[in-house]
C-alpha cells in the first residue's frame, strides 16, 4: 500500500477536497516526524510507539578479515507496535 | 506521550477546518494503516518510511514481525549529531601468524590505482631510506568505500547491523610510526597477497623478481592448469579457503545479509511480558534449504562447463538428446561390421546371393499355389512406379468460376441458343408461305385475329347491314343477327361499353372492322339472334337499357 492508496481509502469516509487531504496528509506526517524528532518518543494508539534511542559506540570483529572496526554512536528509531495490532494480529493467524 | 489530539489541533490551526473532521481523518489513516498491516499488505510512505510484515515459521509456528525502516533524510536528521563520524578500523591481524598490525593514516591524497605501493611520511621522506621494511600497514581515506552489513557477535547476543560506511583509518596505535613506512590499500582492490615479513628489504624484492623472471614459463603452465580446474575446485572450496594466509580481507557486503538495514528494527508480534521472557532469542533470519539436485544437474556436472556460450548451447543439445549420441555409436558399429565382411568376401556372384539368401537378406519369390490370381492392376499398375521414374505431372487445379461468370456464360449461351431458333422458324416458315406449303398443309397463324374468328362457329366473316330502320342498325352474320349499338373509335371505349351492357344482363360482343380511310373502329353489337323479327322485338323491349349505353 503506497500513500495515495492510503489517501485515498481515508479520504472517502471526509469531506475534504484531493488538494486539502492532500496537504493534511503530508503536514500529519511531519508533524509526526517533528514531535519525534523533539520528544524522542510519539504514541499513536493504532500503530504504537516510536522513540529514539542512543546507541553508544561500539567495536565489531571482522573475523574473516580478522580486523576490529569502531562504529560511531547513533541515535535510531526504534518502533513497537501497539498491544491492540499485536492481538489483532494474533487473531487474524 | 498521546500525541493524537496535539497533532489534530496543529492541523485545525494550519489549514482552518472542523477538529471533528481532521480527527475522523487522521483517524481513518491511522486505522487504514493498521488494516493494512493486519492483512500483510507493506506500506511506503514517503515523507516518513516504511513497514513492512515479514512472515516467519519457527519451530513450526508462524509468527510475524513488523519492522519500519524510516527514510533515510528522517534517520539523518535524527542521527543528526553523529552523522559525520564513519566506522572505523582499529585493529587488523597478519593471518598467517595472527600479529596484530598497526594501522596508520595516509598522508598524501593518492591517485586511484589498482596496485600496491609504498606510502611514505612527509617527515621520514627525508630519513627513511629504501631498505627500511614495511611493517604497518594503513587504510587510506578515500580507500574503501562500501555499503557494509556485517553479522556478528557482540556481547553474548547477534545483532544485524548495516553501515553505509566509508572505511578509512586514522592513526590509532603509533608504536613505531616514527621509524616504519605506511603500506597502502589499493582503491579497489580489497586483498592483499603480499608477504609480510619482519626482514622484507629491497633486496628480497630483486631476487624475487629475477626468479620470477627465469621461472616465467613453469608459472605459464601453473596458471594455466590452475584455470581450468579452477571451476571445478570452486564448488568445492570455499571462498576463505581459496585465500593465503596473508591475506587481509576487507569484510564486504557479500558476507552478510544485503537486505537487512541498520534501521529495520526487527520486533516480533510478542506482548511485553512476552519480550521480556524471549529477549535472547536469535533474531537471524533462518537459512534457506538448497534444493535437491536433479538427474539433469547430476548430468550437467559430467560435462564441464566453459565460459563460450556457444559450446555450452552444444553440451546442453547434446545432453537433451541421448539417443543420437546412441546413433553415432550403432553408426561406428556398423561400419565395423562392413569392414568384417568385405573381409569375408564372396568369390562369385553366384555364392553372394546363396550367403544373402541364407541370410535372409533376400526373400525368395513366392510361388504358393493357394494365392488367388491378381488382376493385372494389382500386379503391374500399382507396382509400376517402383520400376522406373515416375513421370510427375503437376496436376492443373481449376480455378473455380465465380458465380456471376457462371451466369453471364449460361446466359450467354441461352441467348444463342433463342437467336438461332428464332432465326429458323423466321425463314423456314417465310419460305413455306412464299412457296403455299402452308396452305396445302393447312398450316394456319394461330395468332392471326382474323382466322381466330373464323374458328368460331358462330362467326363466320365481318357482319353485314341487313337493316337500318329509324336509327336501329341490324347486322347479320351468317347464320345470326345483331343489333348495332355503338361504333367506336378505340378498343377501351367498345370494352366499357361491352362492360355495360353485360351488366344489364344483355348479350354482346365487339367488332373489329376498317372504314374505307383504313381506319380501325369497333362495332359493339348486341345479339345474337335468330332471326331479325326477334331482334327488333328486343330492341323494342329494351330500348331504353340499349339507349342508356349508347
Amino acid at each position: 500500500m503506497n500513500a495515495q492508496t492510503l489517501l485515498n481509502k481515508s479520504r472517502i469516509k471526509s469531506s475534504f477536497s484531493k488538494e486539502l487531504s492532500e496537504n493534511i496528509f503530508r503536514f500529519l506526517f511531519d508533524e509526526v516526524r517533528r514531535i519525534i524528532k523533539e520528544e524522542k518518543h510519539i504514541s499513536i494508539s493504532e500503530l504504537g510507539d516510536f522513540s529514539i534511542v542512543h546507541r553508544k559506540m561500539q567495536t565489531r570483529v571482522d573475523e574473516g578479515g580478522r580486523a576490529e572496526i569502531l562504529l560511531p554512536p547513533k541515535d535510531k528509531i526504534i518502533y513497537n507496535p501497539s498491544d491492540s495490532l499485536i492481538n489483532r494480529m494474533k487473531n487474524d493467524d | 506521550m498521546m500525541i493524537k489530539p496535539e497533532l489534530v489541533r496543529n492541523i485545525v490551526n494550519k489549514f482552518e477546518v472542523g477538529e471533528a473532521e481532521v480527527a475522523s481523518f487522521v483517524d481513518n489513516i491511522f486505522v487504514s494503516m493498521s488494516d493494512a498491516l493486519r492483512k500483510g499488505k507493506n506500506i511506503n510512505i514517503p515523507e516518513f518510511g516504511k513497514f513492512k510484515v515479514i512472515s516467519k515459521t519457527k519451530e513450526g509456528i508462524k509468527q510475524r514481525y513488523i519492522s519500519f525502516s524510516p527514510v533515510r533524510q528522517f534517520a539523518e536528521s535524527v542521527n543528526d549529531n553523529f552523522n559525520n563520524l564513519q566506522p572505523q578500523i582499529t585493529k587488523a591481524r597478519n593471518l598467517k601468524s595472527n600479529e596484530i598490525l598497526t594501522i596508520r593514516e595516509c598522508m598524501s591524497d593518492e591517485d586511484d590505482e589498482d596496485y600496491l605501493r609504498f606510502i611514505f611520511d612527509e617527515e621520514l621522506d627525508t630519513q627513511v631510506t629504501e631498505e627500511t621494511p614495511p611493517d604497518i600497514i594503513s587504510v587510506s581515506d578515500s580507500n574503501v568505500n562500501e555499503d557494509n552489513s556485517v553479522a556478528k557477535t557482540f556481547n553474548g547476543s547477534t545483532e544485524i547491523i548495516s553501515e553505509d560506511a566509508t572505511i578509512f583509518a586514522d592513526s590509532i596505535d603509533e608504536e613505531k610510526a616514527d621509524t616504519e613506512s605506511a603500506f597502502e590499500l589499493p582503491h579497489k582492490q580489497r586483498r592483499f597477497l603480499h608477504d609480510l615479513k619482519d626482514d622484507f628489504s629491497t633486496e628480497d624484492i630483486d631476487n624475487e623478481i629475477t626468479d620470477l623472471i627465469f621461472k616465467r614459463d613453469e608459472l605459464l603452465k601453473e596458471l594455466e592448469l590452475s584455470e581450468t580446474s579452477s571451476d571445478v575446485k570452486e564448488e568445492e572450496t570455499s571462498p576463505e579457503s581459496e585465500l593465503s594466509d596473508d591475506d587481509i580481507i576487507i569484510p564486504s557486503s557479500e558476507e552478510s545479509e544485503p537486505k537487512v538495514t541498520e534501521d529495520d528494527i526487527i520486533i516480533p508480534l510478542e506482548t511485553a511480558e512476552d519480550k521480556e521472557t524471549g529477549k535472547d532469542d536469535d533474531k537471524t533470519p533462518e537459512s534457506l534449504d538448497k534444493p535437491e539436485e536433479s538427474s539433469e544437474d547430476i548430468n550437467k556436472h559430467l560435462i564441464p562447463e566453459t565460459s563460450n556460450v556457444e559450446l555450452r548451447i552444444f553440451q546442453k543439445l547434446l545432453s537433451d538428446q541421448p539417443s543420437e549420441q546412441k546413433d553415432d555409436v550403432l553408426l561406428k558399429k556398423s561400419e565395423q561390421q562392413q569392414d568384417v565382411i568385405s573381409s569375408n568376401e564372396p568369390a562369385t556372384l553366384t555364392d553372394a546371393l546363396d550367403n544373402l539368401q541364407n541370410e535372409n537378406i533376400i526373400q525368395p519369390l513366392d510361388t504358393s499355389d493357394n494365392k488367388e490370381p491378381k488382376s493385372f492392376n494389382e500386379v503391374f499398375v500399382s507396382k509400376e512406379p517402383q520400376y522406373g521414374v515416375k513421370s510427375v505431372t503437376p496436376k492443373e487445379k481449376k480455378k473455380p468460376l465465380s458465380v456471376f461468370m457462371k451466369v453471364l456464360i449460361y446466359t450467354f449461351f441461352i441467348a444463342c441458343a433463342a437467336g438461332i431458333s428464332f432465326f429458323l422458324y423466321k425463314t423456314l416458315f417465310e419460305n413455306l408461305a412464299s412457296t403455299g406449303i402452308i396452305e396445302n398443309l393447312k398450316l394456319h397463324n394461330s395468332d392471326s385475329l382474323k382466322n381466330h374468328f373464323a374458328d368460331d362457329e358462330h362467326v363466320k366473316g365481318e357482319s353485314v347491314l341487313i337493316e337500318n330502320a329509324n336509327g336501329n342498325i341490324f347486322r347479320k352474320i351468317d347464320p345470326f343477327v345483331y343489333i348495332e349499338n355503338n361504333v367506336c373509335d378505340n378498343i377501351g371505349e367498345a370494352s366499357d361499353k361491352e362492360a355495360k351492357l353485360k351488366s344489364n344482363l344483355v348479350s354482346c360482343r365487339i367488332e373489329a372492322f376498317m372504314t374505307l380511310d383504313n381506319v380501325i373502329q369497333y362495332r359493339v353489337l348486341v345479339g345474337p339472334f335468330e332471326s331479325l323479327e326477334i331482334a327488333n322485338q328486343y330492341n323494342l323491349e329494351n330500348k331504353s337499357v340499349l339507349n342508356s349505353v349508347k
